[in-house]
């Protein structure tokens, strides 16, 4: 019975998700909990997991870390080379204290080592990680606040930033297409990088001493991609062409989220975590840009030359929809506090995820891939408690590996002349990294056991 | 309003300050991005789209691989190594000889080799200049120099080479054990004019066939559609099949595309490029590399519009019989004059080989490579 309930819940848990944090995790201890950290947060990570978590810092925080996330992902037994994502990941949390009432200002971000964003338009027919190929090469930044309404209630918020793109290129002049190194061309490129802004917000109830239930609503948001461009000129003298392009693309849209978290320390070691996060995947809008284009190139007098075959206005693209299903993905964690000198303790985690696939079977002529996705993560920690006069509070090391599998299965096209064809898809993903976090003015975070009150009169379950 | 982290503790964080900032500036000093990947080795039906190969592509005037006096048309392929990755090549095509240079006068089928698929020897040169002959009209059900031999299509059966072409009686077949050896014809065609469908307009023309166990599958053109035909383990001749027995009548396998009334178009729409009709089916099969397995029969062909432009189409079909199901889109067009496309699969990378018209008139075999964003490898040297 406890079985078929666990599959039921497997079968419905889903999906595979869109920035880094989604697909990777945010700091060493919450990846190696599965992400399963909601109602368990309360070091930089919160800034994604729960921003309510921020007001549970014993004190100032500041993170950084570096982790490696190496695609294996092949088709039809080779390997699509999919980009590594892989970069910084910084934290701050500062808390304090507004009319009597415990708050903190949490700032956390990704910075990646390659590039700051990547956007790119494929042709809609050709295959494509969709997950993973693009969407998570990029950027994150997110600003918080929260505060401790009573002593068992927190909440908090803010907004996460991204950039879009608009951009315009002029092209003028006069093109000589008998001898292209006398053409005489002006170029104009103008390109915007527009801010695009996402709220979240969480909130946190302890319920006991040893339980904790979080809620936690991510919102959604795209990125677009909007380029035009003009070319008007003289053609060999023969005659004026114009062309105007106008092209519109989304990429990266993150879905909105709704996460139900909760936390349960079974022992004074043994901490226990779920969390379940429900995905509005069936709003995606496919990353295929929607073209414009305006040509007009008149016939000289007499007519075109023989050897000149003017070029004829493209046809109008048919974006064919991309159908994805809403999935709720389950998390599980637990840490265990193996080691409690009082100066030092020492942390093992793990945590596992199960992602369904939103992406509903290829079998037309487009061929976005996607597998489901197990991910089992493991994890140590150490903290050093008043490691010397310079370090009134904590420096901790989390550290974590994380092994993704995506089962190899078919793709099977219902039409015998699609230019894909039946194709086989899967493989794995393995994350590394590792975070350093020291803490000012308060007891270690990150701790199994119930905290030390961190303000008079707080319940020890905080 | 009181913050809690005072004075005592901003003191002690002048390292760990230093050291984020130190590393953050190492991120960001390498934010400078990469073109990126994940693109490589994507699936594909192995069938394009295919780009036109461009200058320096091909040892000639691009994007022709053979062309010269005797107007080289309707090519056939056959790898050397039908499992090698290189693409060494062997290409028959149609010519018409001048009687000298010894091929003779009218037209024949003529041969080449390239060793990097496209530097094929002879090109730029007449018939018998570094082509040999490989076939030429002796039966009267050919038509002699006023006859239409050509439209040749290769293929290996076991130890042998067999040699499909066109001639004015029908399709003819001829049998060498290895693509340099003499040719020896069947008596008489294979596949003539006789029980020819209703769609049919004249003899059989531009044959291409596989092989399924011991059954022979032969399709040909045929006013303006295609047919197949098949020949059982040990047969001398071929009998068409009907492509849907659900119907009274012998179909096609495969008609022109659909015809839509160009009032219902939207602004720069296109009518389908063979809505006039299909001719010169190159067939070859794969098995699909899904665990399913598929048997998918690729049939590359001639589209033509109803403005006479032509392009190159794909049709396929899972399993051995049936009707074809078209790919609305063409897997080649460049100048509207390109036809019968002939296909060296090299899995991941292929060459299309077609017939063009050349600015002088006379026709020419160019080539296009698929993928359309990779770049074929170096040309070979001269005289390998």
């Amino acid at each position: 019975m406890a079985a078929g309930a666990a599959l039921a819940l497997l079968g419905w848990a889903a999906q595979v998700r869109a920035n880094p944090h989604d697909t990777f995790g945010f700091g060493s201890r919450s990846t190696a909990l599965g992400g399963a950290v909601a109602a368990d947060v309360r070091d930089a990570s919160a800034n994604y997991y729960n921003p309510a978590g921020l007001a549970r810092a014993a004190g100032l925080e500041l993170s950084v870390g570096y982790f490696r996330a190496s695609h294996h992902l092949s088709t039809n037994g080779v390997d699509n080379e999919v980009d590594p994502v892989k970069g910084l990941v910084l934290g701050v949390v500062a808390p304090g204290e507004l009319f009597g009432l415990k708050f903190a200002f949490g700032l956390g971000a990704h910075l990646p080592d390659d590039r700051i964003s990547r956007v790119r338009a494929f042709r809609q027919e050709q295959p494509r990680w969709e997950l993973y190929d693009n969407r998570n090469q990029r950027l994150t930044l997110a600003t918080n606040l929260a505060v401790a309404l009573t002593d068992w209630l927190e909440i908090g918020g803010g907004i996460s930033f991204m950039s879009s793109t608009e951009g315009r290129l002029d092209i003028t002049g006069s093109a000589n297409i008998f001898a292209p190194s006398q053409s005489q061309l002006r170029h104009e490129v103008d390109a915007d990088l527009t801010a695009v802004r996402y709220p979240l917000v969480g909130a946190r109830v302890a319920l006991s001493d040893r339980v904790a239930l979080a809620a936690v609503y991510r919102h959604k948001f795209q990125l677009g991609l909007d380029l035009t461009a003009h070319l008007q000129g003289d053609i060999s003298g023969l005659t004026t062409a114009r062309y105007d392009l106008a092209t519109s693309s989304v990429n990266n849209y993150l879905p909105r989220q709704v996460v139900l978290g909760g936390s349960w320390l079974a022992s004074d070691r043994v901490r226990i975590n779920a969390d379940f996060t429900w995905h509005e995947w069936s709003a995606y809008v496919a990353p295929v840009a929607k073209l414009d284009v305006g040509l007009d190139i008149p016939p000289p007098k007499g007519g075109w030359p023989a050897s000149i075959s003017p070029p004829e206005t493209p046809a109008p693209l048919k974006v064919v929809p991309l159908r994805m299903r809403n999935r709720v993905v389950p998390h599980l964690g637990v840490e265990w506090r193996a080691v409690d000198l009082g100066w030092l303790r020492g942390f093992a985690r793990a945590g596992y995820e199960l992602q369904k696939s939103p992406i509903e079977a290829q079998s037309l002529s487009v061929s976005y891939i996607d597998r489901d996705r197990h991910t089992g993560s493991f994890g140590l920690g150490v903290v050093l408690v008043h490691p010397g006069a310079l370090m009134p509070g904590s420096i901790a090391f989390d550290g974590h590996a994380q092994l993704s599998v995506l089962p190899t299965a078919d793709t099977l096209k219902s039409s015998p002349a699609d230019l894909v064809g039946d194709f086989r898809a899967g493989g794995t993903i393995w994350n590394f990294g590792g975070t350093l976090t020291a803490t000012f003015d308060g007891p270690a975070a990150g701790s199994a056991r119930p905290q030390a009150p961190a303000a008079p009169g707080r319940r020890a379950a905080r | 309003m009181r913050l809690r982290t005072g004075a005592r503790s901003l003191t002690s964080l002048t390292p760990l300050v230093a050291l984020a900032c130190a590393l953050a500036c190492a991120g960001a000093c390498s934010t400078v991005g990469s073109e990126g990947r994940g693109d490589v080795g994507l699936p594909t039906s192995g069938v394009g789209p295919f780009r036109r190969l461009a200058s320096g592509e091909v040892p000639g005037i691009a994007p022709f691989v053979l062309d010269g006096e005797g107007g080289y048309r309707d090519p056939a392929v056959l790898a050397e190594d039908p499992g090698a990755s290189e693409p060494r090549v062997w290409l028959f095509a149609g010519a018409l000889g001048a009687g000298a240079e010894g091929i003779p006068k009218g037209p024949v089928i003529v041969r080449t080799f390239a060793p990097d698929g496209r530097s094929f020897a002879g090109t730029g040169l007449g018939p018998g200049r570094g082509t040999e002959l490989a076939l030429a009209p002796t039966e009267a059900w050919e038509g002699g120099e006023a006859g239409k031999l050509g439209a040749p299509f290769v293929l290996r059966v076991g130890a042998e080479i067999w040699m499909f072409y066109a001639a004015a009686g029908g399709i003819g077949l001829a049998r060498a054990p290895g693509p340099t050896a003499p040719f020896v014809k069947d008596p008489g065609p294979v596949l003539d004019a006789r029980a020819a469908a209703t769609w049919e307009r004249g003899a059989p023309a531009s044959p291409s066939a596989y092989v399924e166990g011991g059954r022979v599958h032969l399709f040909f053109s045929s006013g303006g559609f295609l047919g197949e035909a098949v020949a059982e383990p040990g047969a001398r001749t071929f009998s068409r099949v009907d492509a849907d027995p659900r119907t009274p009548e012998l179909d096609p396998v495969l008609g022109p595309g659909p015809r839509v009334d160009p009032k219902s178009l939207a602004p720069g729409e296109k009518a389908a490029f063979d809505e006039a009709g299909v001719a010169d089916p190159c067939v070859s099969v794969r098995t699909t590399p899904a665990s399913a397995a598929r048997t998918q029969v690729r049939v590359l062909y001639t589209g033509i519009a109803a403005s006479g432009a032509s392009a190159i189409g794909f049709a396929a079909r899972y399993g051995h019989a049936g009707r074809l199901t078209r790919q609305p889109l063409a897997i080649y067009a460049a100048k509207g004059k390109e036809r019968a496309p002939a296909l060296l699969d090299l899995g991941e990378r292929g060459y299309l080989y077609f017939t063009e018209p050349r600015s002088d008139g006379r026709e020419g075999v160019g080539a296009g490579y698929a993928p359309a964003g990779g770049t074929p490898g170096p040309l070979a040297p001269r005289g390998e």
